[in-house]
Parts: structure tokens; C-alpha cells; sequence
């Protein structure tokens, strides 16, 4: 009976993990600056290595594609697990403006903090390790505005949570977007470059501060993958089986916006992935989501990973945000799930 | 017998801001098939949700076995007491055995596997509702009748001494009906298991029903037997009909066998 | 019927008053609009740029290159858009609709990007054109993929379908800039900046506002009927498809213009006919032009509030509009669902 499940399971993984190694392969190698794998492995196993395959590998691309596969394992995680909650096919924590909440928060920290903070370089350290913090406050409130807008009748409503949370993820934005004007025209830039959600000016000290969040939540949220499942059920059978619903939507849906929050502080909002990984996800391995959620991240991770590629290369040395290839790919597909769904 | 098991004490329940209703007191007999019958709106299924806690109410308490549910944690309820509510859904991809295995919620520990014991009562769950010939089928492949069997048998799967069932025939045709309630009937005969249920039929009521409750408007007309309870004066307070009634001469339960509706009282 | 007639003829004196109103309505806020800036500037100046026009003078010229085209561009955009909102909420009945959340002005945007990359040398004629076709597209391409999709002209489904696609033209455009290098000009239309209309545009702009209000108010007694619903304009004798056909073309020309003139602005088109039928009532013969004088004054005020909000420097007046116009938005959302109505 399981094994059904399981096996394909394992196959599909190990065809994702194939994809992400390959989609990496291609980010690693290619760009303004060539290179081959034999460049590669050389230098990452330290043998005669240049300073300048060093620089490319260790400064530029490395941190990038590490951010890419963490922020997308992050969004399709978080994706998997507010459809659950949900019960809605089409919600996506980026078209529900929980990234947007984040994001203005984090905007405003920039504002109020980071220009202090800049002029001594060893607290940058402080900065960049609170702003996931922030992101979470922000994508809270966010959570809690869309409840009070969408919920009627002691139930979500499936159209009015996605058109609050566009409505609410506007105000956000309009909000970040004031805040950043204030700001000097230097931190506005890279605030702006960041709310579009990018990943270029990557480096280790993000990946670092985003760690402990991803170490923390993942297996967090993984333990409860199973109550996911029951959450396919309607309420009273869910409550008749001696689940706590409320709080254990709760304990899922602020591990979710953690794990978002740390991803929006080091890329700002990308859109979408949380949307389209799950979808995949369930396509590929049925509806258990101890098998839906690692899928749907390892989905994340690719997609991500491959439009950063693509970001970085197709107009090549202008870089486009990787949230606007992200949107690009992921507006058709939620289209299509419109079609299918039924009203 | 006789020593009651469930006992709600002035309930008032809300449903959004309309009070369905107030002070309303009721007790369940252990080992008994109890009934609420009453017309559509009256409060009947609110009264079982509140029972069961799906619903929470305003004021009042519930006793389960003479303990305040409110001071029992929801799991541990859940291992006395099942309630199979009105409108089920399940995903259309999930197979029967597993729907069935989800009743074991409340008393997994490890989340991974399911025991021999867990099994076992899944088997006898699925013994019992006939569901075992299509064990392997997903949700989406089954009839109507067959799914509400798939669901008693997961409410079957809590083990639990006491089964709430919200209108448990709606929806079903006649021979389903049947078949539903006499499961139920010997879930109570063979493993004395204490039965609550709504149900629109008054026929079937008080066939295989030991007590009925019948409601009005949020309050309890009367409790008693069958017998007591299928009479022209009771049926016409609570229905507002005129009822011709005989005794089946099978099973010697009462049978409205005909009625004609009463002009609109004030 | 007859009721609904009486509650129409109840409600005149209020537009009256507002129409009468509004010409000194009107010149307050130019006047306002004129003075209040980064420079203050008295009202004696005014009237000197007015009546002898020094062009050595900055104060006359910020005047008259600055201040008054933006006044009157903040006034005709957001009379245009209020009235494509207006005539789209009338015609489909949705509450929702308007050109921002349509998909409307994002197609503009897109197709001005088109074309500013591959004729960079666009007379304003032809920008204001391709503005229109983009508008075409936009509410072409939102209102195709509601009527393919189950339920999808229901007010909540088609706002998904418009914003989604919206996000997706805005994508594409700011794709398109990225590579051919021209996002900079671009930011133009995607912010909204007012201040930097050109007055040579606005000429263009104001022969076209008029011919769309006239036609609109031409129309608007059979966008009334319209809005009563299918049923009854069928059976009053309307003829359905033409009031639809022209009224599409008014929306089509009055955004395309609006976009052209000052890029997309949000909400305008939104809010301001639900409180200008707040206040005068269903009948479109009144709800038209009070909703072209309420929105215009509205962006105006907008307009002058941006300047001021992060003084000394410029808000995007879309910040502004957005700012009060997504909590008006929920609010509409959570009071009327899903239902179906204009």
C-alpha cells in the first residue's frame, strides 16, 4: 500500500535532485565569466587555485546559488504548508502578502537602523542577523489582517483570501516604497533593488543569518507534516478526532512565516514559488505531505536556482530582479490552476 | 443500565450572533440509541455539535462519564466519544484504508506507523461497516452510500464507547438508509455502544431508536420512548402535523404511516 | 420599477449641486495646487504669470510649465479614470471593476514600453494611440480569461484574473526595459509622477478627455438600464451589445490617455464611483459627471498631499492613491463578497 508511494517518491526525488544538480552545474559554469568543471572542483578542493577562479566561485557565484536553493527549499516549505492550512489551492504566501509584510518591515528597519548601524562595520553583523526578526513582525501582521478581512462565517473564503492579501500585499508595498524614499539615495537603491526581489549582492553573511531559522522551523514544521493530511478533512472531523485545530494552524502557519521572513530578508520578495512548488509537489508524490513537502522544496530549490540563472544571463551584464522571472514563469501557471479549479 | 453518560447542563450556543439556544439541559443514557428529531432549523444538530465540542457554547457545561469536558484535553475526549458530522470531505485521492487509519488519531503516539493494535481495530472497523472489498479504492471511485460507510468506519477507528452521528442517512437511498442504521443498531447490541443521533426520518427514529428527543425552536418538547414520543398530540406540537399512526406489526415500533399538515399556528 | 425611478428623482438636487458647484470647486484646487509646492508661491504671482507672462521670471515659468499643466493633468486623469471606472462598474455589474485591478492600465504601460524601446522617436499622437491599443489589450486579454474560465466574470475571480495579469504585463515590460536599457524612462510610467507631464501631451489629452465625456454621458442612460442587469435592458428594448461596444471604446480611449499622459495610477478608478453612487445615487446620468468631478479633484488633492508627505521631496502620487484606496478596497471586499453587483 505504501510502498506505492514511497517509490515513487524516492524516484521523483532522485530525478529532482538530479535537476537541481544539473540546474547548479549550469549557474556554476556559466556567465560573463566561463568556466569549466575541471576549474571548478580544482578550486573548491584547493588545487592551485588563482585568485581569480577564487573570486568568481567563493564571492560571486557560490553565496548566490547557495541563497537560491535555501530561499527556494524556504518558499516551497512555506508554500506547501499555508495551502494546507489554507485548504486553498491558489494561496501562496507571496500573492497573500505575508512576503509584502515582511518586506515593508524590513524596509523600515533599514530605515530606522541600518543607517546607524552602517557606519560601524562589525555591527552590520547585528543588523543583518535582526532583520529576519523584523521580516516576522511584518509578516504577522500581514497573517492577522488577512484572517480579519477573509474570514466570514467561521471559514476562509477561498477568493476573498487571495484578493485580500493582493490588496493587503499593494498596501505593503506602497508603504515599502514610501519608506524607502526617505531613505538616502544609497540605502534606497539597494532597498529598491531588494524589494523586486533579487539575490545579487549575495554573500556569506546572509546565508548565515538566515541558517539557524531554516535549522530551526524545517524539522519543526516536518514533525507536524502528518496533521497537514488530516487538514484535508473538513473541521468537525478534524476536531472530532482530538486535533487542536486552532493552535496547531497556529504553531504551522507562524513557523511558515519564520522560515518566509528569513528568505524575504535575504531576497526580498519573490512571489509565486510558494504557489507552483507545491502544486508540482502533490502532482509528483499524491497527497501525503511527508512526501509533498520535501518534494515541494527540492521543486523550490530548482526553480529558483534556474531563474536566478537566468536572471543573472539572459540580458547579460544587466541583471534582472529573479522575482520578476519568478513571476513571469509562475502567472501562467496560476492562470491555468484558475482554469481548473472549479468556482 | 440506565446510568447516564453524557449530561448537558443549561447550554446556550451561538451560531454567528443568533442564539440557536438557551438553558437547554439533556441527558444521554449509557448504552442507548437516543434520537433528536425535530423539524429543520430547531437546533437539533447544534445540540449534537455542542456534545461533541465542535461547537463551542456561550455558557452551560457538558459532562462526559460526570467529568467536565472542559477540563479534559481534546485527544482524550476523542478516545471516549466519535461524532461523524453532516458533510464530510475528505481528498478525492485518499484510499479508503487510510481515511479509515486517520480515526486512529487520537491514540498514536508515534506518527510514523501504525501498531498491530491500530490495525486490528481499522480490520474490525471495516469488518463491521462492510467496507473491506474496497479497501484499496480512493475516495473518488465510491458511491454515495459506500463513502458514508468509509466514514463510520473512520469514526468506527477511534474506538470509542460513544458515537455521535449528525444525520448519518442523508442523501442515501432507502436500502442504504437501512444498512447505515443497522450497523449502528448492532454496534450498539454487540458491543453496547452508546448511540446519539439526528435524524430527519421519524420512521427509522423510532425503529431503532431506545429514546427520542424531541426539539423546537431551541428547546427540548419532550424525552421518552418510541412509544411515547410517535403520538398524534406530540407530533403535532413538534411538526405542526396530523399524524395517522399504527404499530408495525414486525417489530412492534410505532409507524406514522400518513399526515396531512396543520394550518400555521400563531 | 416605479420605485426605482422615484428613488432616482429623489436623489437630483444633491448631483445638481455638485455640478453647479464645481467650477469654483475646480479652480480652488488648481489654486491650491498652484500655491502649495516645494516653492511656495503667493497668489499675486499667479495672477502676474497669468496676465503678463515674464518669461525671465522662474516663479512665472515654474507656473506655467510646472505647476498649472500638472494641476490640470492631476484634474483630467483622474476625471478619466474615474469615469472608466464608473462606466466599467455599470456595464459589468462589478463592483470590483476599474481600470487599475481590469488589467487596463497595465496594458497601456505595457505597450508604451514596446514601443519606446523599438520608437524611441514616438510623437506624443502616436504614444497616446499605442496607449489606447495597450488598453484594448489589457482589458481584452483580463475579460477573455473570464469569460474562457468557469464563474469567471464574478467580481472577485475577474479582479484575480486582472491583478494577476497586471503582474505579469508589468513583469514582461520591466524585462523588456532591463534589456534594451531603458528603465530609467521607464520608471516614468510605473510611478506615476505627475510632476513631470508634458504640457504638449496635455494639449493632445484634452480634446480626447472631452470627446470621451460627452459620448460617456451620451451613453450613460443606457449604462442605468445596463446596470439594472440582462433581463431588463433586453426587455426594456435596449440594444445590448452596442451600449457595451461603445462604452468599451470610451474606457479604452479615456485610460489609454490617462496612462499616456501620467503612467498608471491606482484605485482612483476604483473608489470614486462607489462614493460618488454613495451620493448620488444609481443613475449613471448623474453618477458620470459627478465622478469625473469628484475623481479629478481627488488626484489633485492627492497630488498636492504628495508633495508634502515626505516634504521636501516628491511622493509618487500612486503611493498616495494606493495608501488610501487599499483599505477602501478591503473594506469593499469584506462588506460585499462575492456577490453580483455593480
Amino acid at each position: 500500500m505504501h510502498n506505492k508511494y514511497r517509490s515513487r517518491f524516492f524516484i521523483n526525488m532522485t530525478l529532482l535532485i538530479g535537476a537541481i544538480l544539473l540546474a547548479i552545474y549550469i549557474h556554476i559554469t556559466n556567465g560573463t565569466f566561463d568556466m569549466s568543471v575541471k576549474d571548478i572542483i580544482t578550486t573548491l578542493l584547493r588545487m592551485n587555485p588563482t585568485n581569480e577562479f577564487d573570486l568568481v566561485i567563493f564571492q560571486f557565484r557560490l553565496p548566490r546559488i547557495v541563497i537560491a536553493s535555501l530561499v527556494g527549499l524556504g518558499l516551497g516549505i512555506a508554500g506547501a504548508v499555508v495551502q494546507g492550512i489554507t485548504r486553498n489551492g491558489l494561496a501562496d504566501p507571496g500573492i497573500l502578502g505575508i512576503n509584502a509584510g515582511a518586506g515593508a518591515s524590513i524596509v523600515i528597519f533599514m530605515f530606522f537602523f541600518q543607517m546607524e548601524l552602517a557606519v560601524s562595520g562589525s555591527s552590520n553583523w547585528l543588523s543583518i542577523l535582526i532583520m529576519p526578526i523584523f521580516g516576522f513582525v511584518g509578516g504577522v501582521i500581514a497573517a492577522i489582517l488577512i484572517y480579519i478581512f477573509a474570514w466570514t462565517n467561521g471559514k476562509l473564503d477561498t477568493q476573498r483570501l487571495i484578493l485580500s492579501g493582493i490588496a493587503i500585499s499593494t498596501g505593503f508595498g506602497a508603504l515599502s516604497l514610501y519608506v524607502s524614499l526617505k531613505m538616502r539615495s544609497s540605502d534606497f537603491e539597494m532597498a529598491t533593488v531588494w524589494m523586486s526581489g533579487s539575490i545579487y549582492h549575495a554573500n556569506w553573511m546572509f546565508i548565515i543569518a538566515m541558517i539557524p531559522w531554516l535549522i530551526i522551523l524545517i524539522p519543526a514544521i516536518y514533525r507536524k507534516a502528518h496533521l497537514l493530511d488530516y487538514f484535508q478533512l473538513e473541521e468537525a472531523s478534524i476536531k472530532s478526532l482530538g486535533i487542536q485545530v486552532e493552535k496547531e494552524k497556529a504553531i504551522l502557519l507562524l513557523s511558515s512565516i519564520g522560515v518566509i521572513s528569513a528568505c524575504v530578508s535575504v531576497s526580498g520578495s519573490i512571489g509565486f514559488i510558494g504557489l507552483i512548488a507545491p502544486h508540482i509537489a502533490r502532482q509528483l508524490t499524491g497527497i501525503h505531505h511527508r512526501y509533498v513537502l520535501p518534494a515541494s522544496a527540492a521543486i523550490g530549490m530548482f526553480l529558483v536556482i534556474f531563474s536566478d540563472y537566468l536572471a543573472r544571463t539572459i540580458f547579460a551584464p544587466a541583471e534582472i530582479p529573479v522575482g520578476i522571472i519568478v513571476a513571469i514563469l509562475g502567472v501562467p501557471y496560476f492562470l491555468y490552476l484558475l482554469v481548473k479549479t472549479k468556482a | 443500565m440506565g446510568a447516564t453518560v453524557i449530561r448537558a447542563e443549561k447550554l446556550t450556543t451561538k451560531y454567528e450572533k443568533f442564539t440557536v439556544f438557551s438553558n437547554l439541559s439533556a441527558e444521554i443514557k449509557k448504552g442507548k440509541i437516543t434520537t433528536i428529531i425535530g423539524p429543520n432549523g430547531c437546533g437539533k444538530s447544534t445540540l449534537l455539535k455542542t456534545i461533541g465540542r465542535i461547537l463551542k457554547q456561550q455558557s452551560g457545561d457538558v459532562f462526559l462519564q460526570e467529568q467536565d469536558m472542559k477540563g479534559i484535553s481534546t485527544k482524550a475526549i476523542a478516545k471516549q466519544l466519535a461524532l461523524l458530522s453532516q458533510n464530510p470531505e475528505a481528498p478525492l485521492q485518499l484510499r479508503v484504508e487510510e481515511l479509515i487509519s486517520y480515526g486512529r488519531f487520537p491514540h498514536r503516539k508515534n506518527v510514523g506507523t501504525l501498531s498491530s493494535k491500530d490495525m486490528e481495530v481499522i480490520e474490525w472497523a471495516m469488518d463491521i461497516t462492510k467496507t473491506c472489498a474496497f479497501r484499496n479504492r480512493e475516495i473518488a471511485q465510491l458511491s454515495g452510500g459506500q463513502r458514508q460507510k468509509v466514514w463510520l468506519a473512520m469514526a468506527l477507528a477511534q474506538e470509542t464507547s460513544i458515537l455521535l452521528l449528525d444525520e448519518p442517512t442523508t442523501y442515501l437511498d432507502l436500502a442504504h438508509q437501512l444498512e447505515v442504521l443497522q450497523i449502528v443498531e448492532r454496534l450498539n447490541k454487540e458491543h453496547s455502544c452508546t448511540i446519539v443521533m439526528v435524524l430527519h426520518d421519524i420512521n427509522h427514529a423510532a425503529r431503532f431508536s431506545d429514546e427520542l428527543i424531541a426539539m423546537k425552536n431551541g428547546e427540548i418538547i419532550t424525552v421518552g420512548t418510541p412509544e411515547k414520543i410517535i403520538a398524534k398530540d406530540v407530533l403535532k406540537e413538534v411538526f405542526n402535523i396530523d399524524a395517522r399512526i399504527m404499530v408495525d406489526p414486525e417489530n412492534q415500533s410505532p409507524v406514522c404511516y400518513g399526515y396531512d399538515a396543520l394550518p400555521e399556528r400563531e | 420599477m416605479d420605485v426605482m425611478m422615484k428613488r432616482l428623482r429623489k436623489t437630483h438636487s444633491v448631483p445638481f449641486l455638485i455640478i453647479c458647484a464645481s467650477p469654483f470647486l475646480i479652480i480652488l484646487t488648481i489654486a491650491l495646487s498652484v500655491l502649495y509646492g516645494t516653492k511656495g508661491i503667493d497668489a499675486s504671482t499667479i495672477w502676474q504669470a497669468l496676465v503678463h507672462f515674464d518669461s525671465a521670471n522662474v516663479d512665472h515659468n515654474i507656473i506655467m510649465q510646472s505647476r498649472l499643466p500638472r494641476a490640470v493633468a492631476a484634474l483630467l486623469v483622474g476625471a478619466f479614470l474615474a469615469i472608466s471606472g464608473a462606466i466599467m462598474q455599470g456595464m459589468t455589474r462589478n463592483y470590483l471593476a476599474s481600470p487599475s485591478i481590469m488589467g487596463v492600465t497595465d496594458g497601456s504601460a505595457f505597450v508604451i514600453t514596446i514601443c519606446m524601446i523599438f520608437f524611441p522617436a514616438m510623437s506624443n499622437i502616436n504614444m497616446i494611440m499605442f496607449s489606447m491599443i495597450g488598453s484594448a489589450l489589457g482589458a481584452g486579454i483580463v475579460f477573455g480569461f473570464g469569460s474562457v474560465m468557469r464563474n469567471g466574470l464574478s467580481p472577485v475571480r475577474l479582479a484575480i484574473i486582472g491583478t494577476v495579469i497586471g503582474t505579469f504585463l508589468s513583469s514582461l515590460s520591466s524585462v523588456f526595459a532591463t534589456h534594451f536599457q531603458v528603465s530609467q524612462d521607464l520608471a516614468f510610467w510605473y510611478n506615476a509622477k505627475i510632476h513631470k507631464v508634458d504640457p504638449d501631451i496635455l494639449m493632445l489629452a484634452l480634446p480626447i478627455g472631452l470627446i470621451g465625456l460627452i459620448l460617456a454621458l451620451i451613453n450613460s442612460k443606457s449604462i442605468t438600464i445596463l446596470s439594472l442587469g440582462k433581463d431588463i435592458s433586453v426587455s426594456l428594448g435596449q440594444r445590448t451589445r452596442w451600449v457595451k461596444a461603445i462604452s468599451i471604446l470610451i474606457v479604452v480611449c479615456l485610460t489609454g490617455t490617462a496612462v499616456a499622459l501620467v503612467g498608471k495610477i491606482a484605485f482612483v478608478g476604483l473608489i470614486i464611483p462607489h462614493i460618488t453612487r454613495f451620493i448620488v445615487g444609481m443613475d449613471y446620468r448623474f453618477v458620470i459627471p459627478c465622478s469625473a468631478i469628484i475623481g479629478g479633484i481627488f488626484l489633485a488633492l492627492c497630488d498636492v498631499a504628495s508633495r508634502f508627505i515626505n516634504f521636501p521631496f516628491e511622493t509618487p502620487v500612486g503611493v498616495v492613491t494606493a495608501l488610501i484606496g487599499v483599505p477602501f478596497f478591503l473594506y469593499l471586499i469584506r462588506t460585499r463578497g462575492g456577490e453580483r453587483r455593480a
